[in-house]
């Protein structure tokens, strides 16, 4: 094409050029009009009037495609505009009886719901369950971001709040040196650490600074001495077996274990931490409240509690020894140490922090309780071994009260929420059965117009039909999965905003735990009972699908063949 | 036929241009800088004055040669009728003033 634009003018070169591959894009039934701008543009000689004239141009292109999706978005999905004008029925193509506009509009909807606050929560929290609460790529990106957030702005808490919920046991101990070094008071994560699946994470080290940073705490001695003892249990029951007598013989062999336990009963306080690390976790969170519910938990569940085996395996060992001095006239002896035992029990259940601990802590002193009674028994104390069995006998109520109060044992609450959950994954499978299908019925329809136009098949007929009905279904059942996550998102925020931290954090992660229990896929490995409500609610809703599905279907042939 | 129009002060300015020489055949650029209107705002009232019948088009080889043939436009009989009454109307309104004088 010729035109009279000097060709020094870049400007209006780069005008000309532009609306050109304009008229090139511009749709067909109104090109005419784009060659007829660009007709004119030989007539312009000034650069400056060229460039406004193109310019002109270009924006009446973009306007006759808005027009032209816009006309294209009113018709039906897999409908051409230039097949528009085409009578419906005979033997022409099915369409879908809703626009794409109608159908769009929809999806947008259901999107918009996903991608708000609300909906991304229980979207992520209930994906995360399906996969067992294991994390995903985008969690670890999402830490990852949080971590260097917290590295820029020198903020130990931040990165001590990553240590915890990282999953991968060599990232988290980084995090958490660095967190240390920033802040030595936060030299407990390294006991937090400690109680990851993997026994290696417990570097060289941490266990001499968690010693020499908090001394007078039993719970770094209880550290310790699992980290003596637990690779040594593990060797046996490898080689030889899991008889609690041969693995009580390899631990009381064993002296360092021995010196660890013996400074953990001495230790005039018990903390487990759990007070510090709730309130990190919770801190961390409120921060980044769009963060995985599962990585929450993860900090929470990976914690280090203390091994029952090897306290009642030391306990036991000193109490034997209490009777056996009390056997041969020394009871002053024998009360020394089983009062020094049953100190250490009260200090695990009156100040440990967690219901673990607490239960522990019971244990220990019902244990020691019934050395101290038959002790006064067989030396003939009957009033002081009444008075112990009166003692036994709180303990007892104690251990059943904790016991009954905790969420697990509360049969109503356990099917109450049992229910919600399955109706949260219920709606939530629905709702992703409906998007996939949805989704593919559209492609299908869009794609398949052009191979497919003539024929009517049956494929064509029930994708149309999911066209219809799928979308506004999709928003509905998005709706219900929403409004029956509540109830999860509920807990999610009173867990957020609670003060308290042991029994938040252990209704919390019950209550979690129950929506990870009931998920579908889990039903697949782990066939019980409980899933029986599941698996019927399942089947009959995909029977009740499946039979709307071939009903319209139906009404849609005979639909069909009568159209004239 | 039969499609109401929207009359706005730059459609009348184009019925205007358009019916200083009403048997003529006009050219975008030369109708640009009678009405002062830019190829955005022009093309779309021709577009739409196209549509609804009033106005008849034509491509035409350009003068020199080369260049591509150019699209013209004028007001068909109907139209001619129909644009005049419209600036008639606009005019006793005082909605607009005709600028076919200042041309």
């Amino acid at each position: 094409m010729t035109t009279q634009i000097p060709r020094s003018s870049v400007l209006a070169r780069f005008a000309l050029n532009s609306l050109e591959l304009a008229v090139r894009l511009w749709p067909k039934n109104s090109r005419h009009w784009g060659k007829a701008l660009l007709a004119e543009m030989g007539e312009i000689t000034e650069p400056g009037a060229a460039l406004t004239w193109a310019t002109g141009g270009i924006f009446l292109f973009f306007r006759v495609l808005l027009a032209h999706l816009f006309d294209w978005m009113k018709l039906p999905a897999g409908a051409r505009l230039s097949n528009a004008s085409q009578p419906v029925g005979g033997n022409g193509p099915l369409f879908p009886k809703h626009s794409r506009m109608v159908t769009a509009v929809m999806l947008l909807a259901t999107a918009v719901l996903f991608f708000l606050p609300a909906g991304r929560e229980a979207r992520t929290t209930v994906s995360a369950s399906w996969r067992e609460m294991g994390d995903s790529p985008s969690d670890r990106r999402e830490l990852e971001k949080l971590a260097a957030q917290a590295e820029s702005e020198h903020d130990a808490r931040g990165l001590a709040f990553v240590a915890l919920s990282y999953p991968d046991p060599q990232r988290a101990s980084q995090l958490a040196e660095r967190a240390v070094a920033l802040d030595p008071r936060l030299v407990w994560i390294y006991a937090s650490s400690f109680g990851r699946p993997e026994a290696a994470v417990m570097k060289q080290g941490w266990l001499d600074r968690l010693k020499s940073s908090d001394p007078d705490n039993a719970f770094v001695y209880l550290v310790g001495a699992q980290t003596e003892g637990e690779p040594r249990i593990e060797r046996t029951i490898v080689a030889h077996s899991a008889r609690e007598e041969a693995l009580r013989d390899v631990l009381t062999g064993d002296q360092q274990w021995l010196k660890e336990m013996d400074q953990a009963f001495r230790a005039p306080r018990y903390d487990s931490y759990s007070k510090q690390r709730g309130e990190l976790i919770r801190e961390g969170w409120r921060k980044t409240p769009n963060l995985s519910p599962t990585l929450a938990v993860y900090g929470l569940v990976m914690h280090r509690l203390p091994d029952l085996f090897e306290i009642k395996t030391y306990a036991d060992l000193r109490i034997r020894e209490a009777l056996e001095a009390g056997g041969t006239g020394k009871v002053p002896q024998a009360e020394q140490i089983l009062g020094e035992v049953l100190a250490f029990g009260k200090r695990m259940s009156e100040g440990g922090g967690t219901d673990a601990d607490r239960l522990i802590g019971f244990e220990v002193v019902r244990q020691d309780l019934m050395g101290l009674s038959k002790l006064y028994t067989d030396v003939g104390r009957r009033n002081d071994a009444k008075n112990v069995e009166a003692q036994l006998q709180e303990v007892e109520l104690s251990t059943k009260k904790l016991t009954h109060t905790h969420p697990g044992f509360q049969a109503d609450a356990w099917r109450r929420y049992e229910k919600k959950a399955v109706v949260v994954h219920t709606a939530a499978g629905t709702a992703l059965l409906l998007a996939l299908v949805t989704l593919l019925s559209l492609l299908l329809l869009e794609v398949g117009a052009a191979f497919s136009w003539r024929k009517v098949r049956m494929g064509r007929r029930l994708a149309c039909y999911v066209a219809d009905y799928g979308p506004a279904l999709l928003l509905v059942v998005s709706v219900i999965f929403l409004f029956s996550f509540q109830t999860f998102a509920s807990v999610l925020e009173q867990y957020r905003s609670a003060n308290q931290t042991n029994i938040e954090a252990v209704d919390f992660v019950w209550k979690l735990s129950l929506l990870q229990r009931m998920n579908p896929l889990s039903y697949l490995d782990k066939p019980d009972s409980r899933y029986i409500a599941w698996l019927v609610l399942t089947i009959a809703l995909a029977i009740t699908a499946l039979a709307v599905l071939v009903r319209g279907l139906l009404r849609h042939k005979t639909a069909h063949a009568t159209t004239p | 036929m039969g499609l109401r129009l929207r009359i706005s002060k730059q459609t009348l300015a184009v019925l205007d241009a358009l019916l200083v020489h009403p048997t003529q055949w006009h050219h975008g650029y030369a109708l640009s800088q009678q009405t002062g209107l830019a190829s955005g705002t022009l093309y779309p009232i021709l577009m739409r004055l196209e549509k609804s019948g009033w106005l008849e088009t034509r491509w035409e080889e350009s003068a020199v040669p080369g260049r591509p043939p150019r699209h013209s436009y004028r007001l068909g009989s109907d139209g001619r009728e129909w644009a005049r009454e419209e600036l008639m109307a606009a005019q006793e309104s005082n909605f607009w003033k005709p600028v076919q004088s200042k041309v």
